[in-house]
């Protein structure tokens, strides 16, 4: 069993060069989810052995998006995540990787699990008297997802 | 004992499992027409499905990186392409892992159509795993 903060969220923007690839610095939350729509396709050509009508299903198209969230924090590094995302929001693209960490602050990247392109379709900052300062937001993934394989 | 009943990819149940789901469904129509007795609602089956849900810790890169493949070579143009064999039954040994082959125990075709990581801080990360059915239970 893995814990959360071994699986974290790196991102740049498509202008970057790929030495531009951070963590989402003081991240505490990270949802990766893909989704495959389906139609029903069955047919009356459509024959059924066991007795019974069984619906069958073609994929039609796949999707999919990325949760995150982090504390706000105006340190160098952490602010300067916070800047690529809010100039992610204006950019056309970004890139986008779920790796597996490990090592100090957990921002060694040992493994990549998958990446792609995506558009940060949403982010919202909190702060709220008495409480840490939060943003979160959601990246729409744009085209296909590369599965990692080093 | 809910740990018993688990689901099944191809011919060895899914790892790590927390949680496991499935759902028979049938579609019904109402039949009912002018000779039907006594004012009583009659109805007929249409279609029936079928789909299952896990909820697992195996988070490793090696799993997650086999589900993606999965999810991503669904083809849309599914001719050829049945999806995976997936069903269920009632398991036993030190991990509840041996397979019964139990009365309950069915299998089908499946799509991977919802795939979700969730990796929280000072969390357990957990991966939630939806299959629609396609085509026939056997």
């Amino acid at each position: 069993m893995d814990k959360g903060q071994h699986l974290r969220l790196l991102i740049n923007t498509v202008n970057g060069s790929a030495a531009g690839f951070s963590c989402i610095a003081m991240a505490t939350e990270l949802t990766f989810h893909l989704s495959a729509a389906s139609e029903n396709s069955t047919t009356k050509d459509t024959t059924d052995t066991s007795g019974g009508d069984w619906d069958e299903f073609d994929i039609t198209q796949r999707s999919g998006d990325i949760q995150f969230g982090a504390l706000v924090n105006v340190g160098t590094d952490t602010g300067k995540t916070f800047n690529n995302i809010l100039s992610g929001v204006s950019d056309a693209e970004i890139h986008w990787e779920v790796c597996a960490v490990s090592g100090a602050k957990n921002r060694v990247v040992s493994k990549t699990i998958a990446k792609g392109l995506g558009l940060i379709t949403n982010v919202s900052a909190t702060g709220q008297v008495g409480q840490l300062a939060t943003y979160s937001g959601t990246i729409q993934i744009v085209g296909p997802v590369t599965v990692g394989t080093d | 004992m809910g740990q018993n009943f688990r689901v099944v990819e191809g011919s060895a149940v899914i790892t790590e499992a927390v949680s496991c789901t499935v759902q028979i469904g049938t579609s019904v129509e109402d039949s009912s027409t002018k000779d039907t007795k006594s004012g009583y609602s009659q109805s007929q089956v249409t279609s029936r499905n079928w789909n299952a849900q896990v909820e697992t810790f195996d988070v490793t890169v090696t799993t997650l990186r086999s589900w993606i493949n999965r999810f991503n070579t669904q083809a849309l143009d599914t001719s050829g392409n049945t999806g995976i064999l997936v069903g269920w039954d009632q398991t036993s040994g030190d991990t509840n892992s041996t397979l019964e082959n139990a009365d309950i125990a069915r299998s089908g075709n499946a799509w991977l159509t919802d795939f979700s990581l969730q990796a929280n801080n000072r969390q357990t990360a957990r991966l939630s795993l939806q299959f629609t059915g396609n085509g026939a239970l056997a």
